[in-house]
């Protein structure tokens, strides 16, 4: 599927006002600044993911992936890689001693930021084609990277795209690189392109 | 079915571990569980029909009705424990939880009827023992941290002692291999710590000292329980040796791989100290017996001498008599060098110092000592140097020796090389001087003088030995030819050492005490005797003495009256005055066996009388009283064995000196 430039700077836009909202969330959350930056978005078939990621995350990961219906359906997956959620998690909590493994509030945690960052970003979309979304519950994992790419490459008919959202959270000097990746079917990907051409 | 359902439902409610409640698009309860009702103050029948905001109104001061706002929008909605705490206040579940509330993960669901939100479903979980076992383990591993920090730094403390220490640690396994060197190894011994990583321990230890090393290692490996020292040179990276004493133990937490930690100390400098000591305790029980000797010894040659002296004043002797009588003389004055030999070594053998030209004195000496050898001797003499503060007598004997030494060294001839340079001793610490031997000497100005021959070169065994008293390597040789020249270099605080290479020649190094000022004139020499008269009492307990010293005195005009220790000394003078015949001069004998000295007459005749004139005489021509007779009420001093002139001489100044 080509996106042409202009599209993609005002997906860019759109993203970066969903990511706005869902930072403020996030900041009064933590009672901290938080930052959300997006400095790349890639829109590629299920089976080019794997290039996209694969060089730049590798190993354990932990996702959080939540299904959404209606007009417009699909699932969307916040990834981090385990170091980074460990990070993360850390970094948004207080009073925490620095460990190296995730435990199961850590993973509550890194729930709730995936859900507000899927449901700012959806919600945007929504507003933008004045549909409304139904979402499933968001659910937290550990796994490896490589049997989730190879569940992206099962998509043989190829009807199914991803957008792959390049996320930097900051916050407490620190920084932490995640991907948030909507898989949508080829039809609701090109509604929302189509919608995208009403914001210019 | 729908009793099914029921059942179900029923089932749930009753055992189901979270808490469920329905609301309307309005918030209106419409469903309340019994675990709800278990840990809330309400029943279902109290809650259903009432509205959620009002039945818990903290939920709007805690700002969470936003959260059902998003829910009634058709958001999804996860309340983390950790960033909300709880959605309800209820009571917790676990007795003395620390917290007032109990924690809960909520979550917010929408309940969609035909993309309407018609209502919402909450889910509550109490994780109260979760987030007590959470905090447990944060606790545990704040500890943890705590532990492994003070376990960083204590072991920074201890890397960093080691590090800093003089003493060199190291870890040696069973078979003789180094497992860890301190970096002090590297300033003691010049290798760097990484450098000794396995290899075996051996390879460093001198030979003779091996056998107890290796029995040290051995016992403390037996023997975990016990520390033991032992001494031992180890080779340093530059092959020189270095004596340390070792203290080792076998390390206590590795029983079953052997090892022994070994704190070494560099006592090099502590073994060459002690050797100096001992050779000066050596030097001064010889001392006090040569200093008995030569003073017996210079009391029979002052009656030799002067009886020959006196004799070769007779007219009537033929020439052959004459010559039979020089010689004999000549042989007197032989045997009052080594007399004189003999007394540096005696305690406090105090040199007369006076600043002296040394480059004149090394080229006079030299040629003195060479002339007529097959020796060629180079000088390299620069015109600024320093005067020396030496006893010229001594040094002489000193330069003497050492070239005497080295001509030996030579049978074939060859060429001998003396220098002097100017050196100043920064601190007080040792001067880095050959191959890091220590060398004592306080800070100031010396002038070092290096004496270099083509000889056999001192074989390194005994090149420690050459300077102890009788150490000898030649078959007719005394032994005190280099003892002589150490303590005439102590007794000037002076420092003498050697270096010596096998078939290539040996380097003697001295260092003497210099100073700036003008060079001295020469004394003038007299060689005839000087008349005189008056009466001169003398005393001394040797009767061949007293008796040939009578002759003498009355030979060149005086008149004398002899004493043999103190008391009849003060009494004869005593009456002398009486009588209106007084001494115009009194010779005293420094040293009378059990009676009273010289020094002690002269303290009771100055009572008697203060302006009394009274020389003092010894066959310890180095006592200090000799050597600094003025301060001690003496009007003058002569060295036993004297021949006349130089008697006559020193009577003839006291005399004509003026009173005081």
């Amino acid at each position: 599927m080509i996106i042409t430039a202009e599209q993609k700077d005002a997906l860019l836009e759109l993203i970066n006002i969903a990511f706005g909202r869902a930072a403020a969330s996030l900041s009064e959350l933590t009672g901290q600044r938080v930052l959300l930056n997006v400095p790349r978005i890639v829109i590629c078939s299920m089976k080019e993911v794997r290039e996209h990621l694969e060089n730049l995350i590798q190993g354990e990961v932990a996702t959080v992936h939540q299904m959404f219906s209606g007009p417009v359906a699909g699932e969307g997956i916040l990834l981090l890689d385990y170091g980074g959620a460990v990070l993360l998690s850390g970094l948004l909590s207080e009073n925490r001693v620095p460990v190296d493994r995730l435990d199961q509030s850590d993973q509550e945690v890194l729930t709730e930021v995936g859900n507000i960052l899927l449901n700012a970003c959806l919600g945007t979309f929504g507003n933008l084609l004045e549909i409304h979304l139904s979402f499933s519950l968001p659910r937290m994992q550990v796994e490896n990277l490589n049997p989730l790419l190879d569940s992206f490459s099962v998509d043989t008919e190829g009807v199914r795209y991803a957008m792959v959202i390049l996320t930097t959270f900051s916050l407490r000097d620190s920084t932490v690189h995640g991907y948030l990746i909507l898989v949508l079917a080829v039809a609701s990907l090109d509604l929302l392109v189509q919608s995208l051409e009403k914001l210019g | 079915m729908i009793a099914g359902w029921e059942l179900i439902h029923h089932h749930l409610d009753e055992h189901l571990d979270l808490g469920i409640f329905l609301t309307d698009s309005h918030l209106q309860i419409i469903y309340w569980n019994r675990w709800l009702e278990k840990h809330t103050r309400y029943r279902a029948s109290e809650a259903v029909g009432r509205n959620l905001l009002e039945m818990f109104p903290e939920l709007i001061s805690r700002s969470k009705d936003l959260y059902y706002q998003k829910a009634l929008a058709g958001q999804m909605v996860m309340l983390a424990h950790r960033f909300h705490r709880y959605l309800l206040q209820i009571t917790p579940s676990i007795t003395n939880h620390p917290m007032p509330q109990m924690p809960q993960s909520s979550k917010i669901v929408p309940i969609m009827e035909k993309d309407q939100v018609i209502g919402t479903l909450t889910i509550i979980e109490d994780v109260s023992e979760r987030v007590l076992r959470e905090g447990e383990l944060q606790n545990h591993i704040q500890r943890l941290k705590k532990t492994e920090e003070t376990l960083r730094r204590s072991e920074a403390y201890y890397r960093s002692l080691i590090e800093n220490t003089s003493d060199i640690i190291t870890v040696i396994d069973s078979e003789g291999l180094v497992c860890f060197a301190s970096p002090s190894v590297e300033r003691v011994l010049g290798y760097s710590p990484g450098e000794l990583n396995n290899r075996q321990v051996w390879e460093l230890i001198h030979p003779e000292d091996l056998p107890k090393f290796t029995e040290l290692h051995d016992f403390l490996i037996r023997n975990p329980d016990t520390i033991s020292p032992v001494e031992a040179r180890f080779r340093g990276r530059n092959n020189s040796w270095h004596t340390l004493e070792a203290v080792g133990r076998i390390l206590p937490d590795k029983p079953e791989k052997p090892a022994v930690v070994i704190n070494c100390r560099d006592i090099t400098e502590r073994k060459q100290a002690e050797k100096e000591r001992l050779r000066m305790v050596k030097l001064e029980s010889l001392g006090i017996l040569a200093g008995g000797i030569a003073h017996d010894f210079n009391n029979i040659l002052t009656a030799i001498l002067g009886n020959i002296s006196l004799t070769g004043m007779e007219p009537y002797l033929t020439d052959a008599d004459r010559e039979r009588l020089n010689e004999a003389e000549k042989a007197c004055l032989r045997a009052q060098t080594l007399a004189q030999r003999l007394l540096t070594f005696a305690l406090g053998g105090a040199p007369v110092k006076k600043p002296t030209p040394i480059a004149k004195l090394l080229k006079e000496t030299a040629n003195l000592t060479l002339c007529g050898s097959n020796i060629r001797c180079d000088f390299f003499l620069p015109e600024d140097l320093w005067l020396a503060k030496v006893d010229e007598g001594q040094i002489n004997q000193v330069i003497n020796n050492l070239l005497i030494n080295a001509q030996q060294a030579m049978p074939s001839g060859g060429k001998i090389t003396i220098r002097a340079e100017n050196v100043t001793m920064v601190e007080d610490a040792e001067l880095p001087l050959h191959r890091g031997k220590y060398v004592p000497l306080p800070k100031g100005k010396y002038i070092k003088i290096t004496i270099t021959d083509q000889g056999v070169g001192i074989p390194p065994q005994i090149l420690d030995k050459i300077f102890d008293p009788y150490f000898t390597t030649k078959p007719q040789g005394s032994g005190l030819g280099l003892a002589t020249a150490y303590s005439i270099i102590k007794n000037h605080e002076g420092y003498i050492t050697v270096e010596s290479t096998a078939e290539e020649g040996s380097v003697f190094f001295l260092y003497l005490p210099a100073v700036k000022g003008a060079i001295p004139f020469p004394e003038e020499v007299t060689l005839e005797p000087i008349p005189g008269q008056g009466r001169i009492l003398i005393m001394d307990d040797e009767d061949i003495v007293l008796d040939v010293l009578r002759k003498i005195l009355i030979s060149i005009g005086y008149q004398v009256v002899s004493a043999r220790d103190g008391d009849e000394a003060l009494g004869k003078y005593q009456r002398a005055k009486s009588n209106g015949h007084p001494f115009v001069a009194v010779i005293l004998d420094l040293t009378v066996p059990g009676g009273l000295g010289g020094k002690e007459t002269l303290d009771q005749l100055k009572r008697i009388d203060p302006q009394v004139k009274a020389i003092v005489s010894s066959g310890y021509s180095d006592n200090p009283i000799m050597a600094d007779y003025e301060k001690y009420g003496f009007y003058g001093v002569i060295s036993k064995p004297y021949r006349i002139p130089e008697l006559s001489k020193v009577i003839h100044e006291v005399i004509t000196k003026k009173s005081d």
